[in-house]
């Protein structure tokens, strides 16, 4: 496996792991009956947070996840970005906007539907989740499979 | 996944004085990863990269690199 794939390995616990605690307070908080603005706030809250943190984990991680790749390889990690690296990031982050489209629609047609507007939130939420796993699956699949 | 395009790096590393991928890799700017996936013909280079190369071996770009896409139709259709 390569150094990028098990980066990106990491980023998907990584962003699991910010992922879900967040979550479980922000609904342990909209179950409680709240009124619709009060969860809007808290949910705008979520995504910022999640945003915030999930940047802050990756970044750190990165930096400590390649410090013990080069340790352990003796080999430099990520010297140079290159045409095939600039590929597949295109390619990841299409996949990305695919899936995190997708949730966003599929998220207003159930309010179309009638279902409730706090339904649409737990949506993008997870489609937020599943995009950033598709992201770095993408990234896996070519740097193993090539491009 | 496997290109139409073959190529003759393999060869003209080991005939350059059993050059390394990481030397290629940076001769031309690229990463050890990338030397690795064209020679295995699972990417295929832009014009660039593949002039790049060429140079390194001061071969002209066809003795390195030659397009079979006939071979990749058969292995589609299988």
């Amino acid at each position: 496996m390569t150094h990028r794939s098990k980066i990106a390995l990491f980023s998907i616990v990584g962003q699991a792991a910010v992922f879900f605690p967040l979550y479980r307070t922000v609904r342990q908080a909209t179950d409680a009956g709240i009124p619709l603005e009060a969860q809007i706030s808290l949910w705008a809250a979520f995504f910022l947070k999640l945003l915030g943190l999930s940047v802050a984990v990756m970044v750190v991680g990165t930096i400590l996840l390649q410090a013990l790749l080069q340790i352990r390889s003796k080999e430099s990690v990520f010297t140079v970005t290159d045409e095939r690296d600039r590929l597949i990031e295109a390619q990841a982050v299409r996949n990305f906007c695919y899936v995190f489209c997708f949730g966003f629609f599929f998220g207003m047609l159930l309010v179309v539907l009638g279902q409730p507007a706090s339904l649409l939130f737990h949506v993008l939420a997870f489609s937020y989740l599943a995009a950033g796993i598709a992201l770095y699956l993408s990234y896996i699949f070519h740097y193993e499979r090539g491009y | 996944m496997s290109s139409a395009i073959r190529n003759k790096i393999r060869y003209y590393r080991f005939m350059n004085g059993e050059m390394t991928q990481q030397e290629l890799a940076e001769r031309t700017g690229v990463t050890r990863q990338t030397i690795l996936a064209i020679e295995s013909d699972k990417y295929s280079p832009s014009l660039e990269l593949a002039f790049r190369i060429a140079a390194v071996f001061q071969q002209p770009l066809e003795e390195i690199f030659s397009y079979h896409p006939e071979e990749n139709n058969l292995s589609k259709e299988k």
